[in-house]
């Protein structure tokens, strides 16, 4: 999906903007860990937390070395 | 129902997707951007956008309701009624579709058979998919209402605001990248389900002793011949043989991703991408029924409020929201795609095809971003009327497809696959087959048979009016049926070199 930015846009694509995304989401479930009262919920969530941070970070850093990588074949 | 911290994980994934679907505005440029994302789209995102399509709050709800009522061949739904039909559609079905550079499966049908074939497929998917929005509005509303206790109506119109916003603005491209952020969603809150309902009933060995002790048939995939719902003749004819490669080589919010492909390779591989991960589907809602009936003290009074206990009283606070943002996940995605398609059909083949022809692209832009725009407002207005108004509106639907889905495969399977079915054959097979299937519906015949004999009609049909016409020209054909592929030499010459090259 990288090659589907417009020529000329320096702005994130569109696998940056996922994994910001899913990072938000991650950090939410992992702030969210002080909600249940059991350690088991408290892992659970920490748990899906942590996944969901991980998928953002892999879409984040592989879209950013897309656009770097485009940028300078572009110069 | 839901905590605080549960209800901002809601609001945030609502928020969250309206931003990421409007950012793909400024991808769209001409009509092929919009109905067909410029034919750009990658592997994985076909493949994850298709699973998260397929993927409904009927799946939740209503699937978790029937494994807990009939056990894991409610999971045949999935495996057996979808493996491998897409695998068939990948390989034989979306190359064809593709090569034609078709936009909607009618359209390829229009080419390969006549106008005729092509409106009359374009107005039974284009109405049926008009009707499915209006229920998966109904739906999403029924759900907000449900689990955050907000009015049906605010739930509508949430759902309208958002989804309609980002269809409207991003076309196929927003679509199938919310659709791919929305399965990463499902998946991790399925799994985090599994997880805790293995550890409450003591793993898979615990699972199967609580459940079995009352429910010996719940672990048995095929059930037997008289059962009621789900025959295992009845489950491999119709829908192994009939509904499943129908639902996934011909409709057209499935296809229509693959259309968006940016090469044959990735139409394919996306299609079969999509397969693997339909092996993971059942874990979302299987597995949940099965947890409620082995932890339930008491047997629920209505099936469908399988997942609902389980959220209640097996989710953490935090991780029942998330479960609860998959649960909105999939009816996004499912509104998303099918709003899209259904503009998309009755834009090239209705509008485009019977009544402006030859507009300015930027023409037909504005026209399907326009109809977007007003199925919304219809979808979100027929949501009450068209779902109050008949009892079992998901079983009407699910009949109505099925008075069309056996003729559809029909004349599309003898399309690709036999150059001297003709356009008389094709027209006579599928309204034949569709007479066929409305008639042995009359007769009270179970859904599953009404489909594969519907679908034998079609066929039957199809071959003999094909061998008594006259065959269609060489040139037409070309490209389009798989014979004539084998035998063009200019392909198979191109086939050679580039396996000399190496490639």
């Amino acid at each position: 999906m990288e090659d589907m930015k417009p020529k000329g846009d320096s702005g994130p694509n569109p696998l940056e903007v996922m994994g910001l995304f899913w990072i938000a989401l991650g950090i939410i479930m992992v702030v969210a860990v002080y909600a249940p009262p059991t350690m088991f919920g408290k892992l659970t969530n920490l748990a899906a937390g942590v996944i969901l941070l991980a998928i953002g970070l892999i879409a984040l850093l592989k879209g950013r070395a897309k656009r770097i990588s485009g940028e300078i074949e572009n110069e | 129902m839901i905590s605080g911290i549960d209800l901002f994980i809601v609001i945030f994934f609502i928020v969250g997707v309206f931003v990421v679907g409007v950012y793909f505005k400024k991808f769209i440029h001409t009509s092929e951007d919009y109905f067909l994302a410029g034919r750009k789209l990658t592997w994985w995102v076909i493949g994850m956008s298709i699973i998260g399509t397929n993927i409904g709050s009927y799946d939740y709800v209503g699937g978790a309701g029937a494994a807990y009522d009939v056990g894991i061949a409610q999971a045949n739904y999935e495996w057996i009624g979808a493996i491998p039909a897409m695998v068939i559609s990948a390989l034989l079905f979306v190359p064809y579709y593709w090569r034609a550079g078709a936009y909607t499966v009618p359209e390829y049908l229009g080419k390969r058979y006549s106008q005729p074939v092509r409106v009359i497929e374009a107005l039974l998917w284009g109405s049926f998919l008009v009707c499915c929005l209006a229920i998966f509005f109904w739906a999403s509303g029924l759900m907000i209402n449900t689990y955050v206790g907000w009015p049906i109506w605010l739930g509508i119109l949430i759902t309208a605001v958002v989804v309609g916003i980002y269809t409207v603005t991003g076309g196929l491209t927003a679509v199938a990248m919310t659709d791919v952020i929305q399965l990463a969603i499902m998946l991790v809150g399925g799994f985090a389900v599994a997880i805790i309902g293995f550890h409450e009933v003591g793993g898979w060995g615990g699972l199967v002793e609580k459940v079995t002790v009352e429910h010996p048939d719940h672990f048995r995939l095929f059930l037997p011949l008289d059962h009621d719902t789900y025959p295992w003749l009845g489950m491999i004819l119709g829908l192994g043989l009939v509904l499943s490669p129908a639902w996934w080589c011909c409709h057209q919010a499935i296809i229509q991703r693959t259309l968006g492909a940016r090469s044959e390779w990735d139409a394919k591989a996306g299609m079969l991408s999509a397969a693997f991960l339909k092996m993971l589907v059942p874990l979302l809602y299987v597995l949940p029924g099965l947890f409620v009936l082995a932890l339930a003290a008491e047997p629920l009074s209505d099936k469908d409020q399988a997942l609902p206990w389980a959220i209640k009283n097996m989710l953490p606070a935090g991780l029942a929201g998330l479960v609860f943002a998959a649960f909105l996940a999939a009816i996004f995605s499912s509104v998303d795609s099918t709003l899209n398609s259904a503009v998309t059909i009755w834009t090239r083949d209705i509008y485009q095809n019977l009544f402006v022809k030859k507009a300015p692209d930027k023409h037909y832009l504005n026209f399907g971003r326009g109809l977007t725009m007003v199925f919304v407002v219809l979808g979100a207005l027929l949501a009450k009327p068209l779902t109050t108004s008949f009892e079992g509106i998901y079983m009407a639907m699910q009949t109505l497809l099925t008075f069309f889905q056996g003729p559809t495969l029909a004349t599309v399977l003898l399309g690709i696959m036999w150059a001297r079915a003709t356009r008389w054959g094709g027209l006579s097979g599928l309204l034949g087959g569709v007479a066929c299937s409305v008639t042995l519906h009359m007769t009270g015949m179970n859904f599953l048979y009404v489909a594969w004999w519907s679908f034998v009609a079609a066929l039957i049909i199809n071959a003999i009016v094909s061998l008594l016409t006259k065959p269609e020209p060489l040139e037409k054909l070309r490209g389009l049926v798989y014979g004539l592929v084998m035998k063009d030499e200019h392909v198979q010459n191109s086939l050679s070199s580039r396996v000399e090259g190496g490639e």
